[in-house]
């Protein structure tokens, strides 16, 4: 099992040898990135007294007008295409919640599952009932089908 | 009675401080690996710890959570060995709840819940070590683990205590000058606008002195954030420096590399653990995208 530990070693000053760290705009919240109001906030931003503000301690990044602070550590933000790997938490209609280590639990929706043998179809009541059987609170599974939805990861 | 001089006539304070000098503050950040934000912090001999977890999916009762932002849910607790005498002090009592909700009260003015609807934000903050201040030192440990959380925030929250002496007001009490009876008060402060968080006093004074008791408390609240602000960036420069040391079962120390991409495919582990090519990669040839660096082109998504 690995484990982090902190070592009581004397810590070097950090000094930027690296040469993309030197273009770092390295933020806090509360710091002002622009005064400018010709640009769009994105993530890690917002608009306080006519100035664009960090909320969180990040870099900024900028993509032409957009601007956003990508904080250092955050908890998993689920993008399409990736493979996750979650616990059921909950079985509801229609659909179980998946814990992911994200922000809020992710969904499987039963529409989503494929059914055994392949059959395209309408799910039923007698689906709805069966879904304990495919899936219970405490099974692990792993998704490759992710889409962003409202906060919470769809799988 | 021959009372404690809590301020001499040059001007020096019990423990040789001037009348609006801060104790010695030091912090980390980043002190629990498993918590989403943990920070350390100690004014002068006032020890306290700070544990954020969040936001993630509210446990227990689904009908507290709230439509439009998330939930604040704070717990204070103080240690046996906190104080000169060891005391016992179980989980509900007042001064606790009374602590957290003070908390949840400061939190809840600085962390932007409206951008996580239906979820809960923990943050636990334990006094391990109280010699004046414990309200100050809480705040602003949970400030650090906050931000170690990457919860976005409006500022730093900052707090400090203040009272007031033979005319003077004195910044950041030790439980001397606090035990001596005078009246003080705490602050929390969010440093940039100067907006006040929380305002703290059940002590009688004189609306003469309030004034410059409160801005010695905003001065050294002040100067709490800078010292703050330089442990945030010092913490992001180790980030970066990669001075961590992942030990385990046969892994080789974790590839500094790995320390940026840690999201993108939080299966994968330093030095192969999961798919077993050493050197490691640095990413996992089964997904579609290589992983995308600190500081690379913006997606747009946070």
């Amino acid at each position: 099992m690995a484990m982090e530990m902190r070592l009581p070693v004397a810590r070097k000053p950090l000094s930027e040898r690296l040469g993309r760290d030197t273009k770092k705009h390295l933020v806090v919240p509360g710091d002002t990135i622009t005064t400018d109001t010709g640009f769009m906030r994105g993530h890690g931003t917002y608009m306080g007294e006519e100035k664009l503000i960090a909320s969180v301690a990040g870099s900024v990044e900028r993509v032409n007008k957009l601007i956003c602070v990508k904080a250092l550590k955050t908890r998993y933000i689920g993008e399409v295409g990736d493979i996750v790997v979650g616990r059921i938490t909950e079985v509801q209609q229609k659909r179980w919640k998946v814990e992911t280590n994200s922000r809020l639990d992710s969904v499987l929706l039963l529409s989503s599952m494929n059914l055994p043998g392949g059959e395209l179809r309408r799910r039923s009541a007698e689906d709805e009932l069966a879904m304990r059987g495919f899936l219970q609170e405490g099974d692990l599974i792993s998704d490759g089908q992710g889409s962003q939805g409202h906060g919470s990861v769809a799988l | 009675m021959a009372g404690l001089e809590l301020l001499s006539d040059q001007g020096y304070r019990v423990d040789g401080r001037r009348a609006g000098e801060l104790r010695k503050i030091q912090a980390r950040m980043g002190v629990f690996a498993q918590a989403d934000g943990s920070a350390y912090i100690e004014q002068g001999n006032t020890k306290a710890l700070a544990v954020v977890y969040g936001p993630h999916e509210i446990r227990g009762s689904r009908a507290r959570a709230l439509p439009d932002r998330a939930l604040v849910n704070c717990q204070y607790s103080s240690a046996t060995f906190s104080t000169g005498e060891r005391k016992r002090r179980p989980h509900g009592d007042r001064k606790s709840c009374e602590m957290g909700l003070q908390l949840r009260q400061t939190f809840e003015a600085a962390i932007l819940t409206q951008l996580h609807p239906r979820s809960q934000i923990d943050i636990y903050v334990q006094v391990l070590q109280a010699d004046g201040g414990t309200y100050a030192a809480c705040v602003n440990a949970a400030t650090l683990a906050v931000l170690d959380a990457g919860i976005p925030m409006r500022d730093f929250v900052c707090a400090c205590s203040a009272g007031f002496v033979d005319g003077t007001a004195l910044a950041d009490l030790s439980h001397v000058e606090e035990a001596a009876g005078g009246p003080q008060l705490a602050l929390a402060l969010l440093p940039a606008s100067g907006q006040i968080a929380l305002l703290e006093m059940d002590a009688r004074l004189h609306e003469d002195h309030l004034e410059r008791v409160l801005e010695a408390a905003a001065q050294a609240a002040r100067d709490v954030h800078t010292l703050l602000d330089r442990v945030v960036r010092q913490h992001r420069a180790e980030l970066r420096g990669g001075h961590r040391l992942v030990l385990g079962a046969g892994f080789p120390a974790a590839d500094p590399a790995h320390l940026h991409v840690g999201e993108r495919h939080g299966l994968h582990h330093g030095g192969g653990a999961v798919c077993g090519r050493r050197p490691c990669p640095g990413f996992c040839p089964g997904l579609r995208r290589p992983p995308q660096e600190v500081g690379g082109s913006a997606s747009g998504l946070a």
